[in-house]
């Protein structure tokens, strides 16, 4: 945002006031308002009076530095829940309190973006093959967590692990918010393991087509974000292998394979059953309940960061996982209470935001 | 005059005077974000192993106290402040305030109350911009001394023994002229910096 100060001029004529009436009942001098006319910023108690007497708000009185000096299009939510204003509200006031840390950010001019002519099956095999090939998997397993992680440090997209609003804590996973045209992906630290790839995966693709936000809720854009990260997540000789395994089973047998499957490789049922369904149209076995079951025994990523309320590990954890954006922090920290590191981190109740902060200052000291 | 206690302020205060926020004469409030910062940080249960048992204590102000136009526009003015970037004259870096940091000053400014907080960038924030509004922040040790004059607590043992936990606890430092104040007031050291 930039301060306008012309709009003081616009407003008070609009009102019928004059500079110097307007000076006179702020309390201060012509000459003040005038400063503040040709662009110096008032301070806070004089912008107050000044949305009083102009009966506006303090943010009609900035402009945007770039269209979307912050902007989360939120679009996707567990069940496909119809995304609601306050939800949309919760997660751009939740991404507005990165802005200071990601204006710190090294530019991003050189950050890679994937244009799909066609939003087609070919299209989307195509480049999830170059995506699995840029996290460095070399062979047919599924997608997981350090190959998913290393492809976005190589896409420089910064990832943000944290509880979410009480308004999206149940209803969102994962999604990309662009902060000072930096790409950011935040992660509810809610969400069960075995969902978390995927909604990664569907977030990261939406990031790297570097598409307006309007273009989000195109039903076709959706559905190509889906089946790359679909590929991505589980490439064709996988499916070929679970569906050989699976197959002439009875539905038990088949739903037990699957679980050991998912357990062996960290993903979900759902998730390879409606990759089974694309392979073979007759697959129908139901997942739903095994599924469930199976969030039950698997951690959720609030689990895996703050185990054991330790500092140490937890930031040793988040080094490997985001280390673009504990690398923003640590540099930050100095400057920062501890209140708002704990904000920036998401700090878990668990976790001791004064040791979390020692942490970061024995990495910025390279010990 | 009435103070408005940050989470730092309370845990220092509340064991020496459990009722100050029930006897109006402390003249303490505190608001509904500091209130669940303490009660949810599981790090303080250990820390503060005494503030389970203190936890009723601990009575925020009224919802339709802290949710008035004049507060709300004191937050609004500071988040468009704070999303602008406002550069802190002595670090001559950005201030980088929390979602409660805002909440805590919008209130105190909205209500007119003074701040009792360790932060020192609420009260840099709130003296570059709003220096005719704020009203001042005091100092733990400043409150105890106010509470001494006034007769609300006698000092004892137990009392110089939770001042020397601060010190432990590596709590914030006190101003000087607050812990010559104590010394007078008291007639004992106080223990720590």
């Amino acid at each position: 945002m930039s301060w306008n100060g012309a709009i003081i001029k616009e407003k008070a004529r609009e009102m019928s006031r004059t500079i110097t009436d307007l000076s006179h009942a702020i309390g201060v001098s012509r000459q003040t308002v005038d400063s503040w006319i040709k662009g110096q910023i008032p301070r806070g108690q004089h912008l107050i009076k000044l949305c009083k007497e102009l009966e506006t708000s303090p943010s009609s009185f900035f402009t945007p530095e770039k269209e979307y000096l912050v902007s989360v299009p939120q679009h996707r939510t567990v069940r496909r829940k119809k995304v609601t204003d306050e939800m949309q509200a919760a997660s751009k006031e939740m991404a507005e309190q990165y802005i200071n840390l990601f204006r710190s950010a090294p530019s991003s001019s050189l950050v890679r973006v994937i244009r799909a002519s066609r939003r087609d099956d070919e299209n989307a095999k195509r480049l999830s093959a170059q995506l699995r090939r840029l996290s460095g998997i070399d062979d047919d397993r599924p997608m997981d967590f350090e190959h998913a992680f290393y492809l976005l440090a190589e896409l420089g997209i910064y990832t943000i692990f944290r509880p979410f609003p009480e308004e999206t804590s149940k209803d969102i996973y994962a999604f990309y918010s662009k902060i000072c045209e930096q790409r950011v992906i935040f992660v509810n630290t809610d969400t069960n393991i075995i969902d978390f790839i995927f909604q990664l995966l569907h977030e990261t693709i939406h990031a790297i087509r570097d598409e307006e936000p309007d273009k989000f809720n195109e039903v076709e854009e959706e559905d190509f974000c889906d089946s790359v990260a679909n590929y991505i997540q589980f490439p064709d000789e996988y499916v070929a292998t679970v569906s050989r395994a699976i197959e002439g089973c009875s539905e038990g047998v088949a739903v037990n394979k699957l679980k050991k499957f998912a357990m062996e490789h960290a993903h979900s049922l759902f998730g390879i059953s409606k990759r089974l369904k694309q392979f073979d149209s007759a697959f129908s076995i139901n997942v739903a309940g095994a599924d469930t079951n199976l969030k039950k025994v698997l951690p959720r990523v609030r689990d895996i960061l703050f185990d054991k309320g330790d500092a140490r590990k937890y930031i040793e954890t988040l080094c490997e996982l985001s280390p673009g954006f504990i690398d923003l922090v640590t540099k930050q920290s100095p400057n920062t209470s501890l209140r708002k590191l704990a904000e920036w981190l998401g700090l878990d109740n668990t976790l001791d935001a004064k040791e979390v902060m020692s942490e970061l200052r024995r990495i910025g000291e390279g010990s | 005059m009435i103070v408005l206690c940050d989470t730092s302020s309370i845990l220092m205060l509340l064991r020496i005077a459990p009722q100050m926020f029930d006897d109006e004469r402390f003249g303490c409030v505190t608001i509904k974000e500091v209130h669940k910062e303490i009660t949810r940080t599981a790090k303080f249960k250990s820390k503060y192993p005494w503030t389970g048992a203190l936890r009723a204590k601990i009575k925020p102000l009224p919802a339709s106290k802290t949710n008035t136009s004049d507060i709300k526009l004191y937050h609004d003015t500071i988040s468009t402040l704070n999303v602008d970037g406002v550069v802190d004259e002595k670090t001559e870096r950005l201030f980088n305030l929390s979602r409660e940091d805002m909440r805590i000053m919008a209130c105190a400014l909205g209500l007119g109350y003074f701040i009792s907080s360790g932060d020192g960038g609420i009260i840099r924030f709130l003296s570059q911009q709003f220096p005719d509004d704020f009203k001042g922040n005091i100092s733990p040790l400043g409150l105890i001394n106010r509470w001494l004059e006034g007769k609300l607590i006698t000092w004892d043992e137990e009392k110089q023994m939770q001042l020397a936990e601060w010190n432990e606890n590596e709590e914030h430092a006190q101003p000087k002229d607050e812990i010559t104040r104590f010394k007078r007031l008291t007639r004992r050291q106080y223990p720590g910096s």
